[in-house]
């Protein structure tokens, strides 16, 4: 009923679309990148072979960098230029490489739609969320009176549950996940018969990218439309998807139904992702260790004013009221969906959000009341790693640059020293002291990852703050990753606290999970008897948004 | 509160804020003309005048008094519009800057249409082939007009295009054998106004070579700020998701791109704008404009107090205004804007 105005739309100037074949037909694909710094690109795609027919749902998975994003870019011709690409590539029977650009821009949208990983910038700032749909239909559809194209417009996006009144908003007043339905509704708008998601929810908390992942594959059986799912996350993937296919190096290493991919494994690359993947699921959590407290939270509070009128404040209540121990050598896992305060906790502590009341005793002294030269000393003490490397990295800085500068912001080292010191340090997190004259954008995710870790330990913390640090690593990396962070744990006994929206990472890596809601602690214990048994509502959310792999066969 | 409702009280709030910023501008100018070094009785009178006359000059032009008198004195005729009379002239400062303004106001806005067509043509220009031969010379056109010292070009193409080709005259802004038009003090509007087709011709026929060298020498900054910015926005994301839909390149670009990229540049016009007001000084010195800057200068060398004082008073204003005016139309065209 929704859509019947889609479905009764005019089939003119439609693309042909035969009931019979494939709609997607990769035979021995190459994709070179073109050569940048004169050096000539090795090709992402080795000959990949890979069919998907009518309706049908695959995921694409595979470690990071095996090429997995180059297989939408190929199809949809959105290489940069200069790229080189061989091999058979048939989209509806038609090789996209050799159509001009006007049915070029007919494939694209109509044949194939696509979503992107990244919500938060694949919108225009400056058009409204009614007005990209409208967009898109109109350059499609150009003969179309403009209030039918306005209703369908109004049509998709009840499709994607947002409310036909914020047709005029714009997208930085939507969430991450909505705007996710925003990108399904501009994927999906003229019913193509293929779309392709490309880690669709990677940037969603759990509870967030089920409800999206819900949304896309429903629209895909309504519509008919055949899913190409890229993912690293091969729990989401098994859950979502009929077919698996596993990439590695440019290549297909394995393909066959989810289940049986996921429960028996042949290759030894897929039987490492898989546990890896299992892993992340949660394990036992580790005994708490028996050593004194180094941080102590009595009832913090970080408020932030509301615009409004002066003598009627209202208040957003981020951190409201949370206590807790850390002991030294002690890991306590912070969890809870997006906007539960878990952040601005990590702020706060840092000092980098306001705190409005409460305590923070960092080895008995209270951060709060210390003024100057004490403070900076106390915040040497308390270091973070943050979710994003690249970010928290200065472009321009080099690796062991990175590394040695806080000790050079707080006076602890000459420039010789400090390069000395920082060396270490790089030995310290597994990485080669040929890794020091690099840039960050040189090195991978999980090696950035380590850098930061690095220039985090430098300067001898007691305590160390980890905000989503593995949440953007795929399975195996965030395994190493973790190691590490474990490993140097024990040999420092660093206190950590570690933010993480994954219930299931924490419950295998933290002594004690704490999880918050709106602000306040819901639930606190060891992580995996959370997992098992959960009590509050909001963790029994978390449990059950988090997909699962299927049980080894 | 609605969006329409926070506007308001943003444009409210900036509105109250200008006179401030201009008081404090006024106390600035205030203070600064009675520290500088020289008298301005000696100015007028040579230094060789009787102690008697100067006495005389001095009560006469209120400076006997004391500073904070002065600065009432000077605050009360503000808020009354009075600014004062020139010490050379005797004539109220309003008027005469009521004379020269329009004249600096012609140009400044005839500069600025042709900067930004120029500009604005020459960034959009290397668009179809970015790194290609148009591109390239789009580039070093905003390069070599920003970097071009501008009294020398403005005396370049005065020499070419008025005393050697003879198309243009050499300055002035109307034939000193007519009588220009009265009305606006704008002649171009005046003449139009009253229909008078000669008029019009001859006011252009002054107005062109002075506007288009300084127009040319602003177009640099439109140039690079829009090539730079379209560039970024058509490599940005949400332009290559919208390739990915099938949109068509016009639509990708005048669509997508084009209104991201021209945001920053209306920033950079507005504050481009604010210069000129004040700026255009060695053009108006060497095409004779009889504008603002060129009285100004006037006003320093003799030491006319009042008449600094009010021009840089009246040029403050117009500055707050349109800084004021740049910052609405932003808070107009791009919703992220919260106030």
């Amino acid at each position: 009923m929704l859509f019947s105005s889609l479905h009764d739309a005019p089939r003119c100037g439609r693309l042909p679309m035969g009931s019979t074949g494939p709609i997607l037909l990769l035979e021995g694909l190459t994709v070179a990148y073109p050569p940048a710094g004169g050096a000539a690109a090795e090709p992402v795609l080795r000959g990949l072979d890979l069919t998907l027919q009518p309706g049908e749902r695959l995921a694409l998975v595979g470690p990071s960098g095996c090429g997995k994003s180059t297989v939408a870019r190929a199809v949809l011709q959105l290489l940069p230029p200069g790229s080189r690409s061989g091999g058979r590539l048939e989209l509806l029977g038609r090789d996209p490489r050799r159509l001009g650009r006007a049915a070029l821009n007919r494939l694209r949208g109509e044949a194939v739609g696509l979503v992107f990983q990244d919500p938060m910038t694949r919108l225009n700032p400056l058009l409204s969320i009614g007005d990209h749909l409208t967009d898109t239909l109109r350059a499609h559809r150009p003969g179309d009176p403009r209030r039918e194209l306005r209703a369908r417009a109004l049509d998709l996006l009840q499709r994607v549950g947002i409310e036909a009144d914020r047709f005029g908003s714009y997208p930085h007043e939507f969430s991450g996940g909505m705007r996710q339905r925003v990108a399904i509704a501009l994927a999906m708008a003229l019913r193509p018969p293929l779309v392709i998601a490309d880690e669709p929810t990677t940037s969603l908390d759990v509870a967030v990218s089920g409800q999206v992942m819900a949304e896309l594959t429903g629209l895909c059986r309504e519509l008919g439309s055949a899913l190409l799912l890229i993912t690293h996350d091969l729990a989401t993937a098994g859950r979502w998807c009929d077919r698996l296919a596993v990439l590695h190096e440019g290549r297909l290493l394995e393909e066959g139904p989810a289940q049986r991919v996921l429960g028996a494994p042949s290759e030894p690359l897929t039987r490492r992702l898989v546990a890896a993947a299992r892993r992340r699921e949660g394990g036992a959590s580790p005994e708490p260790p028996r050593a004194p407290v180094v941080l102590e939270l009595h009832q913090l509070r970080c408020w932030h004013p509301l615009p409004g009128l002066p003598w009627q404040q209202r208040w957003l209540k981020a951190v409201d009221g949370v206590s807790l121990q850390l002991h030294a050598g002690e890991t306590v896992g912070v969890v809870g969906a997006s906007g539960c305060g878990k952040s601005t906790l990590c702020r706060a502590l840092m000092g980098l959000a306001p705190v409005r009341g409460g305590e923070v005793l960092l080895q008995g002294r209270d951060l709060r009341r210390l003024r100057g030269g004490a403070l900076r000393e106390a915040r040497r003490r308390l270091q973070m790693v943050f979710q994003d490397p690249l970010a928290c990295l200065n472009p321009a800085m080099t690796v062991e640059e990175a590394i040695a500068d806080p000790l050079l912001i707080h006076g602890l080292a000459d420039r010789p020293e400090a390069r000395r010191r920082a060396h270490e340090q790089l030995e310290a997190v597994g990485l080669p002291a040929a890794f020091g004259p690099r840039l960050p954008r040189q090195l991978s995710g999980g090696q950035q990852q380590r850098v930061a870790i690095a220039r985090a330990l430098v300067l001898r913390p007691t305590v160390l703050l980890c905000d989503e640090s593995v949440s953007m690593l795929d399975a195996e990396v965030q395994a190493e990753v973790l190691d590490l962070l474990r490993d140097l744990q024990q040999r420092l006994g660093l206190g950590m606290i570690f933010v993480t929206h994954d219930l299931g990472v924490a419950s295998g890596f933290c002594h004690r999970v704490i999880v918050l809601d709106r602000g306040r602690i819901a639930e606190e214990g060891p992580g995996d008897v959370l997992l098992c048994a959960p009590m509050a509502p909001i963790t029994r959310r978390l449990v059950e948004a988090c997909p699962r792999l299927p049980p080894a066969a | 509160m609605s969006r329409r409702g926070r506007l308001a009280r943003y444009l409210a709030g900036r509105a109250l804020l200008a006179p401030v910023m201009l008081w404090l501008i006024a106390t600035l100018v205030f203070l600064l003309l009675r520290v500088a070094p020289g008298d301005p009785v000696d100015a007028l009178l040579g230094t060789r005048a009787s102690a008697a006359a100067r006495d005389a000059l001095r009560q006469q032009l209120g400076l006997d008094r004391s500073l904070p008198v002065q600065y009432v004195e000077f605050l009360q005729g503000l808020v009354h519009a009075d600014l004062g009379q020139s010490l050379v002239s005797a004539r109220p400062v309003t008027q005469i800057v009521r004379e020269v303004l329009p004249a600096s106001l012609e140009l400044g806005l005839a500069a600025l249409l042709v900067a930004l067509v120029l500009g604005l043509a020459a960034g959009f220009s290397g668009i179809a082939r970015p790194e290609g031969r148009l591109d390239l010379a789009g580039r070093l056109y905003g390069i070599a007009t920003y970097a071009l010292p501008s009294f020398w070009a403005a005396m370049v193409l005065q020499l070419i295009f008025a005393v050697g080709l003879g198309w243009f005259p050499v300055g002035g802004r109307f034939p000193p054998t007519r009588v220009p038009p009265s009305g606006s003090g704008f002649y171009l509007l005046d003449g139009l106004l009253a229909g008078s087709w000669s008029t019009v011709t001859a006011a252009l026929h002054h107005l062109t070579l002075p506007a288009v060298t300084l127009g040319l020498l602003l177009s640099g900054i439109f140039d690079n700020a829009l090539r730079l910015n379209l560039r970024r926005a058509l490599r940005s994301d949400y332009v290559e998701a919208a390739r990915s839909r099938g949109l068509g390149e016009v639509r990708v670009v005048l669509r997508h791109a084009l209104p991201n990229a021209l945001l920053p540049v209306l920033t950079i016009a507005g504050i481009t704008v604010a210069s000129l007001i004040g700026g255009a000084l060695l053009i108006e010195n060497i095409f004779s404009w009889p504008g603002i800057a060129l009285k100004l200068q006037e006003a320093i060398n003799q030491r006319d107090y009042p008449l600094v004082q009010g021009i840089v008073v009246v040029v403050a204003a117009l500055v707050v205004l349109v800084t004021l005016v740049v910052d609405v139309l932003v808070a107009l065209l791009d919703p992220r804007l919260s106030f």
